[in-house]
């Protein structure tokens, strides 16, 4: 069924997986059919999975792109949820709501990604939509990463990072692109988030951060997935999951 | 598709109650409070209440534990905002309130009383840093008689099925309670990270301590009972009903389905809807 928001609205329902693959290590990259989603689905957005199993709550996965009547997520098997997940097959149903969240401004200028993990998969729907600008895209070990090459199809400079192999961190080479561009976005591990809002504070940038926090209806009425700003506890699902940095209090990050 | 029935000295238009916590304030979607017999909205307190700091929701194998902690916008905003939209809702309208003091509960309920079709006395939130009210029976028979006084409307009483359910039930029977919730979520620790977190247990984890608790409940008194704890099906409905309950609350499953009802479906005894 559809429910109406006040930002579009989203779906109950069970939809079709049309591919299943092998993306990095222990990393799945997961194509949906759902015309209606893909048609509502803005960059920054997630899809909450019920992965089945007997788990109680769904899981929340950003959303990694989208293509015509598809969307596709981006996973790392981490527990007993994604382990499910990773076994679906093709033709095989997954049960979901979605879109859900508010997803990213639409902010005009350059544009600096920053990534840290699987937070590439915001990132990567939103860089898809916006000017040509920086994609910096960190992760600890080499076969973590997952492939966006194609990103310099959009124009925009991709940076690779691994910390295992250079020994750097998306924030140690940050500062080095900040004056080229216009506004920040980021998603990724909340330390990561933490350094990026401080270093965007200093040099007065935009930044925007897409957050995460353990969730459980998805729709605003648990209550669950708060994370604090200046004026207090906000909803991940409803009220984020992305969030102006300067409203973020990071106190006890 | 289902007979309206009587509870509490309620008519609803059908035995699915949504639990306090798991539905927001009620109205936020009402294509999908329609469908239940009544709604109750979160629990309110007198001044707006942050919350506990995250995380604030952990699974377990056949449940969930949350410690929430009462995050609620407070009394005056509720019945500003919240209540005229909850109102205009055809559903009956239940709001769960919870006060410190004498002084606090007789403020909800002077507030709310003639707003709603009936108050739910959360007497068992088991993420306060205080005792849970229903521990100490004689003091929660105590506030009840005195806040029966204050008004006509039916009041429910949401105790747990750990607390010596049945004893408190007839208790707060004979001073007054129209009607049992039976459970709240079961207090419980689990770990993240290395550290130690205390919350409340639901899910159908629950279950057999609740029908447990129920089937003592209905043989030393004939109070109205609610039964909740981890409901997800028929079967489920089923069993509570013939453990002598007369309606049937829905708490977390809402967070995995908010779209339940019509409740057509069984679960498997992994958790699965088949
Ligand atoms: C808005 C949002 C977007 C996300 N996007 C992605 C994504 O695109 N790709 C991806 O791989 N992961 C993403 N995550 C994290 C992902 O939800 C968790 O990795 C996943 O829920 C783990 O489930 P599990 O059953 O395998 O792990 P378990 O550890 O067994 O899960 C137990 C419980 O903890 C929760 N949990 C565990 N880790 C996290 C986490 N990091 N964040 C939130 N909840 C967690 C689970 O949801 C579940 O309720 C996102 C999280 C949020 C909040
Ligand atoms: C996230 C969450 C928040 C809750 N908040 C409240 C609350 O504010 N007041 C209350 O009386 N019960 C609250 N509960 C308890 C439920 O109403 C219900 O009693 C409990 O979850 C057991 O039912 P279940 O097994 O069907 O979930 C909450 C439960 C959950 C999971």
């Amino acid at each position: 069924m559809k429910l109406k928001t006040e930002n579009g609205g989203f779906f109950v329902t069970s939809a079709e997986i049309l591919s299943i693959k092998p993306a990095a290590e222990k990393i799945f990259l997961m194509e949906i059919k759902h015309e209606k989603i893909s048609s509502l689905a803005r960059p920054g957005q997630f899809v909450h999975i019920y992965c089945g199993g007997g788990t109680s709550i769904r899981r929340p996965f950003s959303i990694f792109s989208k293509t015509g009547d598809c969307i596709e997520i981006i996973f790392r098997v981490v527990g007993r949820g994604t382990e499910i997940l990773s076994r679906k097959r093709k033709g095989d149903s997954v049960d979901l709501i979605a879109p859900l969240g508010n997803g990213f401004p639409v902010v005009c200028g350059r544009p600096l990604f920053v990534a840290g993990g699987l937070g590439v998969a915001p990132l990567h729907f939103l860089s898809l939509a916006t000017a040509a600008g920086v994609f910096i895209y960190g992760t600890k070990r080499k076969n973590e990463i997952i492939p966006i090459e194609s990103l310099k199809a959009s124009g925009h400079k991709v940076v690779i990072l691994c910390e295992e192999t250079e020994g750097k961190k998306v924030t140690d080479i940050m500062e080095e692109y900040l004056n080229d561009c216009d506004v920040v976005f980021s998603a990724g591990p909340a330390k990561m988030m933490k350094k990026i809002a401080e270093i965007c504070l200093k040099k007065k940038k935009k930044c925007f951060l897409s957050m995460e926090e353990r969730m459980g209806c998805g729709i605003g009425l648990c209550r669950s997935c708060v994370v604090k700003t200046k004026t207090g506890y906000k909803r991940v699902c409803v009220d984020g999951p992305v969030f102006p940095a300067e409203t973020v209090d990071w106190k006890d990050v | 598709m289902y007979d309206t029935v009587r509870f509490a000295g309620l008519e609803i238009k059908n035995p699915f109650i949504a639990a306090s916590g798991c539905f927001g304030y009620g109205w936020e979607f009402p294509a999908l409070s329609e469908k239940f017999g009544a709604v109750v909205a979160k629990t309110i307190t007198v001044k707006p209440r942050e919350g506990n700091s995250p995380p604030r929701i952990f699974e377990v194998p056949g449940g969930v534990i949350n410690r929430v902690g009462l995050q609620n916008c407070g009394l005056k905003n509720f019945a500003e905002k919240h209540l005229p939209r909850l109102k205009k809702i055809g559903t009956t309208v239940i709001v769960s309130i919870f006060g410190e003091n004498f002084r606090q509960w007789a403020e909800l309920i002077g507030t709310l009383e003639k707003e709603v079709a009936a108050l739910e006395l959360n007497l068992s939130c088991p993420n306060l840093n205080k005792q849970i009210l229903t521990k100490n029976p004689e003091k929660c028979g105590n506030i009840v008689e005195k806040l029966r006084k204050l008004t006509d409307k039916p009041l429910i009483a949401k105790i747990n099925a750990v607390d010596s359910p049945a004893a408190v039930s007839s208790l707060l029977s004979d001073r007054g309670i129209d009607a049992i919730v039976c459970s709240n979520t079961i207090p419980a620790r689990v770990e993240l990270n290395g550290r130690i977190y205390k919350g409340g247990l639901s899910g159908r984890l629950i279950k057999n301590f609740v029908l447990k608790a129920i089937r003592e409940i209905r043989k030393k008194s004939d109070v109205p009972i609610a039964a909740c704890g981890g409901i997800r099906g028929l079967k489920d409905v089923d069993d509570y009903r013939k453990a002598g309950a007369d309606v049937f609350v829905l708490g977390s499953v809402l967070l995995r389905q908010p779209d339940i009802l019509p409740l057509e479906k069984n679960i498997d005894s992994e958790g699965d809807i088949v």
